[in-house]
């Protein structure tokens, strides 16, 4: 038996290139030193010989460097053989690198070692760094007890060997540490240098920036590894590596303070406001710490939302409040950051946290909300255009509350109020419509209009919608300033090219199916004609009638078939055209028809409403009692149409079949008291 | 006759219904999955009462349908409002339950979160079809429906141990276990069965297809009466006084289950008659009565009401069962916010009451008193084409079943008061609208019912006046032989009904009181009007009876003086 396994190691050595010498001493020597953990860590026959051969070598350097490690202060030579030695069997290039394959050897032989029952080398502070992870902290704790000679060793093979293979190293404490070690020796010159380019920059915003490729790569390196101690923190990756163990106080307190630096999403907007910084550091450093954020702001979710409810539940452990809002808008400031890599990750996550919020959210008026921003969402190219369109919302909000009592306020107030507080809101909501309209121009080129024929680009309507209603929230303010005097100011909204009308008119083409746009258009077209009339332009006025009854009468489009007759503005608006063409001699004759426009629309509303209530004989409708403004409206569009048809000389017996005035009449006797006596 | 009214009655009806316009799938969803808010569950009160028009219920009527038809407030039991206690509540439980052990606990936090999930259900519900829902509320069916299944779901362990050996136990005893309070509220406490058993007819209501609920809550349900019967002994001996849950809230309790009862007793459609459940439903009402008595908050009458309503028909009591849910339609129609057009609404009620009249096996006449109810409950939407398709059927059926007209407190008791309140409001909402021209066809029907209307017990004269006033204005308005005589005839009617009326009340040819009756001036105008626009006519003379003629005289001097 020991015959033929001698035989056969020998029959395998004999391809090896090595010196027989070298071979046998080794040999010798490892039986000499510890027969008995040969025979045991052996198992006879099932281990191929050349590996024996290779194993049987290795403990020796193990235990020097074990040895060396240990000794209390070590000469420049000792350190220099130290360091040899392990760059060798780490397989550490003088740059730096790593040779992974000799790592991994020397990975086995550790493993190896560390089984044997009597180690040539045992110490109590050594044995528990043998592993490659140890044995490489090993090298970098050499460089940095040495910092003053070894800094530039460290670094180099930190940045070159040891990090990027961090795949490698088992995270525990030594790896930890290692990464301390590094954000120790590399910090403070970093940030300096960042400090000083910066102040370079805000002295000259033009000037080349002196911030070299390693200094970037430095940063990226050091903002990961403050992501990844950062999560070593919050307990989330290693449960077994708890952070109170690895770190003492003062060095917890210290790392702290720089993954607050370096992690913050702050650190890097500024950065970024930087054109120099922005050209030159890459997007994936940003994105890194995004999704760090995320991640954090996630995980801290899903601590709070139970996986077994029906519905999402955030409750913030501290408060006990609901955190939805602030979920939210954490998320969103994170668009603040104009990066790609960025949109991505944070659009993602955005859409499908807002999709659970839709149909599972606990407040149901969360969800109509959220089903909103997510239909905004959804129409969004980039993250930085939705977050400059979310932004358009709080103004545009608040300008539309000085609509309703505008008119109400006295003039002087009316000014007062439009210098400190409307002017702001619009030229912040303006800032961000216009932000949002550039890149998208960029996308999909711009719109443009000839005469009142309509180029539509394939922009969304919402957007359209959007700018449309800043403007004319703006415009509608500012008309309220002149009192009488509107007629000899020049206004935007009736002589701009570009002003709310068109992005109405567009968002309406786009999507007529949406009540909104019917309202928006119409509204315009209202402001519109008011001007118009103020300045006495009645070709304008005669143009846009035809332009706005297009739209009415088109199959495609049925301009206001949407809308409740109480909040249809056209009444008003064939009101204002009708007094206009009235005072215009030569137009007089179309006042008559726009009247009677007006009339036949009240009619229809109203027929709609007998149907409803069963006030219908055939398709005679009855004067009901009920108090349907329905009513009303036909009774004041029936009394307009009299008024203009007195004005041009004509009776509305003549001009209106017989049940319509019938109607009227009844309309009239049912409201007074003693009821209708013929 | 009565067949063939019905007939007639059938195609009216489904004339109406292919006629309107809002889509049907949707009306029906809100019919099924809001069945119970719309049932059971009280509205929002009714908005402020409008100026009462001469043709509107007399208000005594009117407030005695809207009692009828608004049980109580919502019940107590099921708080649904605030969402956020019900999901902190769900989560806490939750919470506690996944690490709770095997024990009494356990079952509490079991019966806890099966109840919070229950009224999670009903406040999701509520959103989704209450009052002011539309089709665009983010509420999904299945999310109604998931919420259903997990309070079930929580339930299940109490159903499995109790459901094997039921008529071995006392009922005692099966109280004992299955108790807990509600909120730990220990003064509100809710049985196991009791939330099963609202948790199984919600399921049958809103049609949810639930695996593990096969059953109709027929068993729960007799389950929740022998623990209420052991409170009720409990609350009356005189040695349990320590365990007696407080007489509010035995008449909340008690209260919550006559409505899941009766919505339960509908929903099963029970074929046969069952004299042990008609005479729960008795005990129940009469239970409910005497809470109410005993207690100074709870007004009585309704309960008292319905108690004697439960022996009309010789013990049976299926027909009440509906005629309990189809009043709440006339306090849903008198709310602007219901779920569809008046029409439809309608529509819905009309369908108890049609059932309420049909299992009335004994007591015939009775169902005059149901079709009346329905008139009135139809006449609230104000729809001149429903009142004259379908009411107008209804009447005429309700008049042609035999048996004596019953002289009673209100409207409903008389099929001849109703038809006449149902007529007045059809021609005067024909003269107002205009649409007036075939007014004539209902010139018989008034002419059998106009005389008797006059009264010194009720105030129905005003349908007959103006019932008249209407006619009169027709005839005047109608080319026709006799149109002139019928004019001045019917206006002479209209004016000296009120007069009859003073007389009836020993008041003849008072002044002062003809000017307190309302429209007195406006029936008296329109007299002198035609008999200045006929002078020829028979009827134009100034007339004798009841003193009419010292009226005219303090009219005519009035204006000479005001002239």
């Amino acid at each position: 038996m020991k015959e033929i396994m001698t035989q056969n190691r020998i029959r395998r050595i004999t391809p090896v290139n090595r010196p027989l010498v070298i071979l046998l001493a080794t040999f010798c020597l490892l039986l000499l030193e510890s027969p008995a953990a040969y025979a045991t860590s052996t198992p006879m026959g099932s281990a191929p010989a050349g590996e024996s051969y290779r194993k049987e070598a290795q403990p020796l350097w193990i235990a020097t460097v074990g040895r060396l490690y240990m000794k209390e202060d070590l000469t420049a030579e000792e350190r220099l053989s130290l360091f040899t030695l392990l760059e060798e069997h780490l397989g550490i290039h003088p740059d730096g690198s790593l040779d992974i394959s000799v790592t991994r050897k020397a990975a086995d032989e550790l493993h190896r070692y560390t089984r044997l029952k009597k180690r040539p080398f045992t110490h109590i502070y050594f044995d528990d760094k043998l592993s490659l992870t140890g044995y490489h902290y090993i090298y970098l704790e050499t460089c940095v007890l040495n910092q003053a000679l070894e800094t530039k060793r460290f670094i180099a093979y930190f940045e070159n060997g040891f990090y990027p293979n961090r795949s490698l190293f088992v995270r525990e404490e030594h790896y930890y540490k290692s990464l301390y070690y590094y954000l120790y020796l590399t910090q403070d010159a970093l940030i300096t240098a960042i400090n000083n380019t910066v102040s370079a920059l805000s002295s000259r915003p033009d000037a080349l920036i002196d911030f070299p490729e390693a200094q970037i790569r430095r940063l990226e390196i050091i903002a990961t590894v403050c992501t990844e101690l950062d999560n070593l923190k919050r307990g989330t990756r290693s449960t077994n590596a708890p952070w109170e163990r690895i770190f003492t106080k003062d060095e917890a307190a210290w790392i702290e303070a720089s993954i607050a630096y370096f992690t913050s999403m702050e650190t890097h907007i500024a950065l970024n406001s930087y054109d120099g910084f922005k050209r030159t550091l890459p997007l994936s450093i940003s994105s890194r710490i995004i999704s760090h954020g995320l991640n954090e702001a996630w995980i801290k979710q899903s601590a709070s939302h139970r996986t077994v409810l029906p519905l999402m539940l955030f409750i913030d452990h501290d408060t006990k409040e609901f955190s939805v809002e602030r979920l939210f808008h954490k998320t969103l400031s994170m668009l603040k950051l104009d990066n790609r890599e960025v949109d991505l990750l944070v659009l993602s996550a955005m859409k499908s946290w807002l999709l659970k919020q839709i149909e599972k959210g606990v407040r149901v008026e969360d969800r109509i909300r959220y089903k909103e921003v997510l239909d905004e969402l959804n129409i969004c190219p980039s993250g930085w255009i939705f977050y400059n369109l979310y932004a358009c919302r709080a103004p545009l909000k608040e300008l539309k509350q000085y609509v309703d009592d505008w008119e109400g306020l006295p003039l002087e107030r009316r000014k007062q109020l439009f210098k400190t507080e409307i002017q702001p809101r619009y030229d912040d909501a303006k800032t961000k419509i216009d932000l949002v309209f550039s890149d998208l121009e960029k996308i999909f080129g711009t719109e443009e209009i000839y005469g009142h024929q309509y180029k539509a680009s394939s922009i969304n309507p919402i957007f359209h919608r959007y700018r449309g209603e800043i403007d004319y929230t703006y415009e509608y303010l500012q008309t309220g300033l002149y009192g009488t005097e509107l007629a000899t100011m020049r206004l935007p909204l009736a002589n701009a090219p570009k002003n709310c009308l068109h992005d109405f008119t567009a968002a309406f083409v786009k999507a007529p199916e949406r009540r909104i746009n019917h309202l928006n258009l119409l509204n315009a077209y209202t402001l519109l004609f008011r001007e118009l009339t103020a300045q006495g332009k009645m070709e304008d006025i005669a143009r846009h009638e035809n332009e706005m009854e297009e739209l009415i009468r088109s199959k495609a489009y049925t301009l206001g078939d949407l809308l409740d007759h109480e909040e249809d503005a056209r009444y008003l608006i064939y009101h204002i055209i009708a007094d206009a063409y009235l005072s215009t001699p030569p137009l007089r004759t179309r006042a008559l028809a726009v009247a009677e426009r007006c009339f036949t629309l009240a009619r229809a509303y109203f027929i709609e409403a007998a149907r409803r209530e069963g006030f219908i004989s055939g398709t005679l409708p009855g004067a009901f009692s009920f108090e349907a403004t329905e009513v009303d409206d036909y009774e004041r569009q029936y009394e307009y149409f009299q008024t203009i048809a007195e004005s041009l000389g004509k009776k509305i017996l003549f001009l209106l079949p017989q049940e319509d005035v019938d109607l009227y009449n009844r309309m009239r006797d049912s409201k007074t008291p003693e009821g209708y006596l013929l | 006759m009565i067949k063939n009214g019905r007939f007639t009655l059938f195609c009216m009806v489904w004339m109406l219904m292919i006629s309107q316009p809002v889509s049907a799938d949707l009306v029906e969803r809100f019919q099924t999955g809001g069945q119970s808010i719309y049932l059971l569950h009280a509205l929002a009160p009714p908005h402020e009462v409008k100026k009462a028009a001469i043709t509107d219920l007399v208000d005594e009527d009117h407030a005695h349908l809207t009692a009828l038809s608004m049980p109580s407030k919502r019940s107590p039991l099921l708080p649904v409002d605030d969402i956020d206690t019900m999901v902190r509540r769900i989560d806490r439980l939750t919470e506690a339950f996944e690490i709770a052990k095997d024990g009494e606990g356990l079952q509490r936090l079991q019966f806890e979160i099966a109840y919070e999930y229950f009224l999670l259900y009903l406040h999701f519900q509520k959103i989704k079809y209450g009052p002011g829902a539309d089709e665009n509320v983010p509420v999904s069916e299945n999310e109604l429906k998931q919420y259903l299944m997990l309070s079930r779901h929580y339930l299940s362990p109490f159903m499995k141990k109790t459901a094997v050996p039921t008529a071995a136990r006392t009922p005692h005893r099966v109280m004992d276990n299955v108790t807990f309070p509600l909120r730990d509220n220990p003064e509100h406490s809710l049985n196991v069965h009791f939330l099963s058993m609202m948790i199984e007819t919600e399921c049958l209501a809103g049609e949810w297809k639930i695996e593990g609920i096969h059953g109709n809550g027929l068993a729960d349900e007799t389950q929740t009466w022998h623990w209420l019967e052991t409170l009720w002994r409990q609350s009356h001996s005189l040695g349990g006084q320590e365990m007696t849950p407080a007489s509010d809230h035995l008449f909340d309790l008690y209260d919550l289950y006559l409505r899941y009862h009766f919505l339960g007793r509908s929903l099963r459609h029970e074929t046969r008659p069952d004299p042990l459940i008609d005479m729960r439903t008795r005990t129940l009402l009469g239970r409910l009565r005497d809470l109410a008595g005993a207690s100074d908050t709870i007004d009585g009458t309704l309960y008292a009401h319905y108690a004697e309503e439960a022996n009309m028909d010789s013990g049976n009591t299926r027909f009440l069962v509906n005629l309990y849910l189809a009043r709440r339609g006339f306090a849903l129609l008198n709310n602007d916010d219901a779920f569809a057009s008046k029409a439809e609404v309608f529509q819905f009620f009309k369908g108890y009451y049609d059932r309420a009249a049909e299992e009335i096996h004994y007591n015939i006449p009775l169902r005059k008193k149901i079709y009346n109810e329905l008139i009135l409950m139809g006449v609230q939407t104000g729809n001149l084409r429903l009142m004259e398709d379908v009411l107008y059927q209804y009447g005429l059926m309700a008049m042609h079943i035999p048996g004596p007209e019953k002289r009673g407190r209100f409207i409903e008791e008389s099929s001849r008061h109703t038809m006449a309140y149902l007529l007045a409001n059809i021609l005067d909402k024909k003269r107002i609208s205009g649409l007036w021209a075939d007014s004539g066809q209902y010139a018989e029907m008034a002419r059998t019912l106009a005389p008797g209307l006059a009264s010194r017990r009720h105030s129905y004269w005003r349908y007959a006046s103006v019932i008249h006033r209407c006619l009169a204005e027709y005839h005047s308005n109608t080319p026709g032989d006799q149109s002139e005589a019928l004019a001045i005839y019917h206006s002479r009617k209209a004016f000296l009904t009120l007069c009859k009326k003073l007389s009836l009340n020993g008041q003849t040819g008072d002044w002062t009181a003809f000017q307190k009756m309302p429209g007195a001036n406006h029936f008296l105008g329109l007299f002198l009007y035609y008999q200045k626009k006929y002078p020829t006519s028979p009827h134009a003379s100034i007339p004798h009876q009841y003193n009419a003629q010292k009226i005219i005289a303090m009219r005519l001097k009035q204006k000479d003086i005001a002239d």
